[in-house]
């Protein structure tokens, strides 16, 4: 009950402020003509995006794309700027700081570290997420385990922001974390086992120097090992032997883009920074049967997914 | 391999050879390098297999790296150490440091890095841990690309190398089995091949050199395959052509043999039949040769009778009209006798049968006494001889050569000269050119003032039998053979003889002659002392007179030559001596016999040279007469004698004291009449009858000479003389013999006679010879006018003797004849050819000869003996008739 009146509030409220904003930029909006994408780099991946963006954009406005080594032939300063990958975000960042920017396919902690260390103002600025939000990644480790009650998960230097986020939604889904932070010189091995051999469930979050490809692989041993289920966050890492992930494609997130910058482009203000609103669940049925363990069907968890954010 | 050394191989051998070394080069090879790569291999399989577990093993070891679980480690290391090779697995953590080993021997750890090392008798494997992942990102977005080689520690596989080793062995020691069983096989497989390649080979070799050592009948009787079969039946084949060939060969060679045996056997029978013609002709040239002797002698008996009896008659009392015919007579019986002579030499020359001597003789002596010989014949005809010898000759030049052919040569010419000369003179040019220091070249020049021969028929003159002209032959007469013998004779001595003429001027012989010159004795080298005399010396002929008074200069201090008699006359008694020299010519004979008498009156001493024909009847002791031609030593020794109380043949005769004679001569007769020669001129004699004693008595007196009959008994002049020569080879023998034949006179040459001289002897040649082949004092050789015959009275012999000896010798011959006695017939007959012979009794000569002839043959023809005997007395009777008549 509570939480249906926290919700109508908050509707409330953001309906007003999005009817203040849309006016504001509304007027903004009308003036810009043409939208710039700046891609992080020629991979495929970063084109995937541009490629959806472009064909899902229903405003009628000129769209010109570029690389990082191309930026300096953009003749004029952009009107409207798209940026694909941390990296393009960060040079927008410094090349463009007025240009209104909607930064999509990097993940939350790169764009709230880069903007904090920008002087640009979140109000011409907004985002797309990668990284699928930690209630919905922890609402599938509740639909995997309905009677799991601990989760276990390491932290590195740059994920450790992210525990706060975690602790939020494990009482939302209703775990209890047991983390631990692991260094780049620890043993992997000693460190993940017995966080993994103490807890029932146990959610990968990446990590560059926690989480690399020796501690996934020592993650996936060892949950395999113990037959617990880890819930990775990648494609890859399920066909790996991960038992789950939920995860967002290029073309999920172009869509979600082109629907933020058409909002921008009617209405003239920009939306909240958001994780994905489009996702895909994978489940491993390999490991599934390897630890033992039953799931329910894709559909039932995309279904129970959706609208957890 | 040498190829020599393969040569020496058989074909069995080289196909084996052959077949063996590629094969065993490419096994070799091939073996080589399989066992090279196996061995390899094994080296490479265990470096491999070392690198293999250490790979696994550190890849396995992470997680107990990881989780520092030893125990995990321990057991890792379990299963490859249960490998017989790996010696040891080492764990050490990342800073090298030693964790866990699972044997206990000293290693030597080099630095930590990948590497593969040997130390000994171990392989060292290193190899890193290191930490590994999985692919677990969607993009690039959660973090970045990263590098995460971590290496947590180290692993090394310690492998020792006996497996190895013992692998390599095996290898080596199963390939090595392999080559030599290949080897093996090879070779008996080789041999077997080359068995049947070489087996046919060998049998077909064998049967072709049984073929060619003559066995035509060996075959090929094996059956071989493909080309050896082939090889096989044309060998076959080819024996049969060889065989067909060769019997057929043999078959043209039998043929040929027989043909050429026939063709022997017929050349034989024509040599024979030639050795008889031969043989037929031999005896027929001998019977020539006998003829022609016996017809020259039966031509010069009657002839020498006829010169004998003109002779006599010349000593009768005779008219003058008779003593002209009888000159007349004597002149051409002197000149048959020359044509036989010509005839008989030109025969001989003919048949090759004159030999030239080689003896010393003195060519100026030669010239003066072929002039002599011609000067009645010239003197009479009014010419003139004239000599020149040039100051450069020395009067006792002495050379090697023949003489006699000489002397018969430049008398032929100089005859023929005066013969065909009317008027003026004939002149012998002699001139002397050194050739080496042993022989000079000899030119002697004849030159007559004659007739000439035209140019067309000079050449036609050297021919036989031809004279210039035809009618030369009825005007002078002779054979036409004169200068035809000249050039032949001249030619064998090695000579030329030249003639160049000029019509109506006269003619030039030019004889050219290389002689041997000896060298003279320091004695002859002194010149003739020049007397203290002066000398005016009168000649009409000019060149006589230039000639005459060169020598004259010589030997005299002062010489005035004139031509004129007033001159003469008026001049005369101021000189010592006063030479007049008689013209030949007739019409100029009384002019200076006047101015010789007035002369002769004067008191002063005078030398006439005088023609022969004149008798000149002086007694005064101050004339000499010298007859033309005049040597130079009697023009020396007339001035040098004042008085004249001796003849020079006196002198002469006592200067012969020292020569000691051997005399080998059977018939008594003939002995006392050489003897009573010798004696005459003062030669010591001693007397031998045959040659046996001859050789005694030259044994006792060392004599300087030997005189041999060629026909003695007991022992012939042909033994003795060899004996002589063999035990005193300087000794001459001069042979006497009555046989003209030269088969006779040839043998008594190489018996070793230095000279044959012929029956009747001739004193003078007979002295001559004596002087010439002892060597006389030069001085005392002065020679004589040498008459053709002797006269025997000289030497004290009765014609009655001689008479009385052929009376008792026809006697003993006819007591012998009825007896029948060969062999006493034929030595009475001898005796009785000798003092024929000697005492020139031509009829006795020509019976005995005939005689001798038929004693010769095999049957005597005793009639035709006793036709001779019984003439051989008429002979000797009408003989002693006559004489009794006189």
């Amino acid at each position: 009950m509570n939480n249906r009146k926290w919700n109508i509030k908050k509707i409330r409220r953001a309906s007003m402020l999005a009817i203040v904003l849309f006016i504001s930029i509304f007027c903004q909006a009308l003036a810009a003509s043409k939208l710039t994408i700046l891609v992080s780099s020629e991979s495929p991946v970063y084109q995937a995006v541009g490629l959806t963006v472009r064909k899902t954009l229903q405003s009628n406005i000129h769209i010109e794309e570029y690389t990082p080594t191309t930026i300096g032939t953009i003749p004029a300063p952009p009107q409207l700027l798209l940026t694909v990958g941390s990296s393009a975000f960060k040079i927008a960042l410094e090349t463009f700081p007025d240009i209104p920017v909607i930064a999509s396919f990097l993940p939350r902690r790169v764009f709230e570290e880069s903007l904090s260390n920008s002087p640009r103002t979140r109000e011409n600025t907004t985002a797309i997420f990668i990284d699928q939000s930690m209630l919905r990644q922890l609402t599938l480790a509740r639909l995997i385990t309905p009677d799991g009650t601990t989760i276990g998960t390491v932290f590195g230097a740059s994920s450790i922001k992210e525990r706060q986020r975690l602790y939020q939604a494990a009482t939302a889904t209703g775990f209890s974390i047991k983390s631990v932070l692991l260094n780049s010189d620890d043993n992997p091995v000693n460190t993940l086992q017995p966080i993994i051999q103490e807890t029932d469930v146990f959610l990968a979050i990446p990590d560059q120097s926690a989480f690399n490809r020796a501690s996934a692989k020592w993650s996936l041993f060892m949950t395999l090992r113990a037959k617990k289920p880890l819930i990775g966050f990648s494609e890859k890492y399920v066909d790996a032997g991960a038992l789950a992930a939920v995860f967002s494609s290029p073309e999920q997130m172009g869509k979600q883009t082109a629907e933020a910058l058409d909002a921008f482009i009617t209405t003239g203000s920009w939306p909240e920074p958001q994780h994905p609103k489009y996702f895909t669940v994978k489940i491993n049925r390999q490991s599934a049967h390897s630890i033992q363990i039953q799931l329910p069907t894709i559909e039932t968890l995309q279904h129970q997914l959706e609208g957890v954010n | 391999m040498s190829t020599g050394l393969l040569h020496k191989f058989g074909i069995r051998q080289r196909i084996l050879l052959l077949t063996l070394l590629p094969l065993l080069f490419i096994s070799l090879v091939l073996g080589g390098y399989f066992t090279y790569t196996r061995l390899q291999d094994a080296q490479q399989s265990l470096l491999e297999r070392g690198q293999l577990l250490a790979r696994l093993i550190a890849s396995s070891s992470e997680f107990g790296f990881l989780t520092n679980n030893n125990e995990l480690l321990k057991s890792l290391s379990k299963g490859p150490l249960l490998e017989p090779d790996v010696a040891d697995i080492l764990f050490l953590n990342g800073k090298y440091e030693l964790i866990l080993r699972s044997a206990q021997f000293n290693v030597d750890l080099k630095a930590p890095a990948a590497q593969t090392y040997q130390e000994k008798q171990y392989w060292y494997f290193t190899q890193p841990i290191v930490t590994t992942g999985i692919p677990f990102l969607d993009n690039a977005e959660f973090q970045e690309s990263e590098q995460i080689v971590d290496t947590v520690g180290w692993v090394i596989v310690v492998l020792s190398e006996s497996r190895k080793i013992k692998k390599q062995e095996q290898i080596f020691l199963a390939n090595s089995m392999l080559l030599l069983i290949g080897f093996i096989f090879t070779f008996i497989l080789a041999r077997r091949f080359g068995k049947r390649i070489s087996l046919p080979i060998l049998e077909l070799t064998q049967v072709m050199e049984n073929i060619q050592t003559g066995d035509y009948e060996a075959r090929v009787t094996n059956t071989y395959t493909g080309e050896f079969n082939s090889l096989a039946f044309g060998l076959n084949n080819l024996a049969d052509t060889i065989h067909k060939s060769i019997k057929n060969q043999e078959y043209r060679v039998e043929l040929a043999t027989r043909r050429l045996q026939s063709t022997l056997d017929h050349l034989e029978q024509q040599n024979s039949a030639l050795g008889k013609a031969r043989s037929r002709a031999d005896e027929a040239n001998k019977a020539k040769d006998d003829f022609l002797a016996r017809m020259s002698h039966e031509l010069r008996t009657p002839l020498t009778s006829v010169v004998g009896f003109a002779k006599l008659l010349q000593q009768s009392p005779c008219s003058d009209e008779q003593l002209e015919n009888i000159r007349i007579i004597n002149r051409t019986s002197l000149m048959l006798l020359s044509i036989i002579d010509d005839i008989l030499d030109f025969s001989k020359l003919q048949h090759d049968a004159i030999s030239i001597e080689n003896i010393p003789f003195n060519l100026v002596e030669l010239i003066y006494d072929v002039l002599e010989m011609q000067a009645p014949q010239a003197h009479e005809k009014g010419l003139e001889l004239i000599a020149e010898i040039p100051d450069t000759v020395s009067p006792f030049l002495d050379v090697e050569g023949d003489p006699t052919r000489l002397r018969q040569i430049i008398s032929n010419i100089v005859s023929n000269a005066v013969k065909f000369t009317d008027s003026g003179c004939v002149e012998i040019h002699l001139e002397t050119k050194p050739m080496n220091t042993q022989q000079s070249v000899f030119t002697i020049r004849i030159i007559d003032s004659g007739i000439g021969i035209p140019q067309a028929q000079l050449k036609q003159l050297f021919k036989a039998f031809i004279q210039a002209d035809t009618s030369i032959t009825r005007r002078f007469g002779g054979s036409g053979l004169g200068l035809v013998i000249a050039k032949r004779l001249t030619e064998l001595m090695g000579g030329k003889l030249s003639m160049s003429s000029e019509e109506g001027k006269g003619t030039t012989l030019t004889l050219i002659l290389v002689l041997k010159v000896i060298p003279q004795n320091d004695q002859f080298k002194i010149g003739i002392e020049k007397l203290p005399q002066s000398v005016l010396y009168y000649e009409a002929n000019t060149r006589l007179r230039n000639a005459i008074t060169i020598e004259l200069e010589k030997q005299t201090s002062t010489v005035v030559a004139i031509n004129d008699l007033t001159e003469l006359l008026r001049l005369t008694r101021t000189y010592d001596t006063t030479v007049i020299g008689i013209p030949a010519k007739h019409d100029l004979h009384e002019s200076v016999l006047a101015a010789l008498s007035l002369i002769e009156s004067n008191g002063t001493k005078v030398i006439v040279l005088s023609p022969n024909y004149p008798n000149l009847a002086t007694n005064s002791p101050n004339i000499d007469v010298l007859n033309k031609p005049i040597r130079p030593q009697r023009i020396y020794q007339a001035l040098h004698k004042t008085p004249k109380t001796e003849t020079a043949t006196t002198e002469e005769k006592k200067s012969e004291q020292q020569i000691r004679i051997v005399l080998a001569e059977d018939n008594e007769f003939n002995s006392i009449l050489i003897k009573k020669i010798l004696n005459a001129y003062n030669f010591k004699t001693y007397s031998a009858s045959t040659g046996l004693e001859a050789i005694k008595l030259v044994e006792e007196h060392q004599p300087d000479i030997v005189l041999m009959d060629a026909h003695m008994p007991v022992m012939d002049g042909f033994e003795a003389t060899r004996q002589i020569k063999t035990r005193w080879p300087d000794l001459p023998v001069i042979a006497l013999t009555a046989n003209i034949i030269p088969r006779e006179h040839t043998t008594l040459y190489d018996a070793g006679v230095a000279k044959v001289l012929l029956k009747p002897i001739n004193d003078k040649e007979l002295v001559d010879t004596i002087r010439l082949l002892t060597q006389n004092d030069m001085n005392t050789k002065t020679q004589l006018p040498c008459p053709d015959t002797t006269d025997i009275l000289e030497y004290n012999i009765e014609h009655d003797q001689i008479h009385k000896e052929l009376q008792s010798l026809t006697n003993k011959l006819k007591q012998a004849y009825e007896l029948q006695h060969i062999a006493t017939i034929k030595e009475i007959n001898h005796q009785l050819a000798g003092i024929a012979g000697l005492y020139e009794l031509p009829e006795v000569e020509c019976c005995v000869a005939e005689i001798q002839v038929l004693l010769e043959s095999e049957i005597p023809a005793w009639r035709s003996i006793w036709k001779l005997i019984w003439r051989l007395c008429r002979s000797l009777q009408i003989k002693t008739q006559t004489e009794n008549q006189k």
